[in-house]
């Protein structure tokens, strides 16, 4: 069974496209078959990866359900695949919404990829309406995304009321867990919004933090997930690894199949 | 100023919603590891009068009337009594009053059984067995499984666990479907309330 993820946050700026794009890398690189899908309109893999915005995506087949992957394109790693969000003119971002809620473009996603991939992965635009909303009901578990900072944490109860909304209202979507995002030891409020939200979130909080660093910076600069910033990628990048661990962990994916177990270092 | 939390809210607030954004998969997944049922239990938020389920008795229209689309609150559990004996039966009342179960009781770890109503003392022997098992689901990280459900062949069996420095107590519910989780999150409650200090 593909199992489906979105990261999702209301509030903006939060490292959601950047999470989600480093963690559908160590998905793959896990072994996971992985398609990466961005549901925002505004393209943010497409404009966080060299190489893939000016593909046509989603944006191209979003009416026909049955062209839903039509535009996935191919990457380095055979285990992932990318479909980006395309070219949406602003003034059409509305309608585009529209369209992807009437031909329930998402689900349709998600049931087309059932043979093909291990897990579908969607990152989400910033807020709660249009776009996410329809990621939230396509998928089976969503990792909200929370930066280190006191507006992030305010706004996380409104995205958990609409996750509950939409379970009472027969979606099967769940909270995943939480992901603290550019936490720092350094800065004083965001240290105590890192304490407080383990406080309060207690085990939902994925053990993995993922730090502030200026090597995102890098990576975004080069247009590139971490892991391929170089050939010995920065130690950050093990970050997403400790993440998707946890993350496989919740989902109850512990092994990697019956064949699974140590591997002599040695014959 | 200084003492107001960075995020503006409290973790009583942020514990209900979370057991309502993420309490029904903790619950199924331990579920899953104890009876064939899934999610699709859960009754559908938006009716569909046209497609009836195909029911096996009488009771249908019944079921209909007690379930409706919105849910009716439930009121929290109060003790006025410190007497235990008191307290466990005032919990079978409260049980039998708002959740949709034929029968209750409560249990501790080892099974005994310390108060009931409704169900055969075969149903509460389970529980010992259960608790058992359960040690080892727990042992998965992020599972928490002290709530559940178990098809008992005619009817379902709901219980949910609360841990005291005495040990473990069990409130089960027997009755046609398994409880929500909504209901089992108002059980665990009133468990916890009624365990509390005996």
């Amino acid at each position: 069974m593909t199992l489906s993820i979105a990261f999702a946050s209301l509030k903006g700026g939060v490292g959601k496209t950047t999470t989600a794009l480093n963690c559908a890398y160590a998905f793959a690189r896990r072994g996971s078959r992985t398609l990466l899908v961005d549901t925002d309109p505004q393209g943010a893999i497409g404009l966080s990866l060299d190489g893939v915005g000016d593909r046509a995506g989603l944006a191209a087949s979003v009416g026909n359900s049955e062209a839903a992957l039509a535009g996935v394109v191919k990457t380095r790693l055979p285990e992932l695949k990318i479909l980006p969000m395309g070219m949406v003119d602003a003034m059409d971002v509305d309608s585009f919404s529209q369209i992807a809620r009437e031909s329930d473009a998402l689900k349709r996603i998600v049931e087309r990829s059932q043979q093909e991939y291990d897990v579908v992965l969607f990152d989400t635009p910033a807020g709660l309406g249009g776009m996410t909303r329809l990621a939230l009901e396509a998928v089976d578990s969503v990792v909200a995304v929370a930066q280190c900072e006191p507006l992030a944490l305010r706004s996380l109860p409104r995205l958990l009321e609409l996750l509950a909304q939409l379970r009472e209202s027969g979606s099967d979507c769940s909270l995943l867990g939480v992901v603290g995002n550019m936490s720092s030891f350094r800065d004083a409020v965001v240290l105590a919004s890192l304490e407080e939200l383990w406080g309060l979130y207690r085990d939902q909080v994925f053990e993995t933090a993922v730090p502030r660093d200026s090597m995102f910076l890098q990576a975004s600069r080069a247009g590139v997930p971490l892991g391929l910033l170089s050939r010995r990628p920065p130690g950050v990048a093990a970050v997403f690894d400790s993440l998707v661990a946890e993350i496989e962990a919740r989902l109850g994916i512990v092994e990697g199949g019956k064949d699974d177990g140590p591997i002599r270092l040695v014959d | 100023m200084t003492d107001r939390s960075v995020s503006w809210t409290d973790a009583e607030s942020v514990a209900r919603l979370l057991a309502r954004a993420t309490a029904p998969r903790r619950v199924a997944a331990a579920f899953a590891r104890v009876a064939s049922v899934t999610r699709s239990v859960r009754p559908p938020a938006v009716a569909r009068p046209s497609t009836p389920p195909p029911r096996v008795t009488a009771p249908e229209p019944q079921l209909v009337v007690v379930a409706p689309p919105e849910p009716i609150p439930v009121p929290k559990l109060v003790h006025l009594s410190e007497n235990p004996s008191d307290r466990l039966d005032t919990l079978m009342a409260w049980t039998l009053d708002h959740q949709p179960c034929t029968g209750a009781f409560v249990a501790d770890d080892n099974g005994l059984t310390l108060a009931a109503h409704g169900i055969s003392e075969a149903h509460v022997s389970l529980v010992g067995p259960l608790l058992s098992a359960l040690m080892g689901v727990r042992t998965i990280p992020g599972i928490d499984a002290t709530a559940g459900a178990l098809w008992l062949g005619n009817n379902m069996m709901s219980w949910v666990e609360a841990r005291t420095e005495r040990g473990a107590f069990c409130l089960g519910a027997v009755g046609a479907e398994p409880l929500s989780t909504e209901a089992l999150n108002q059980l665990k409650e009133a468990l916890e309330v009624t365990v509390r200090d005996l």
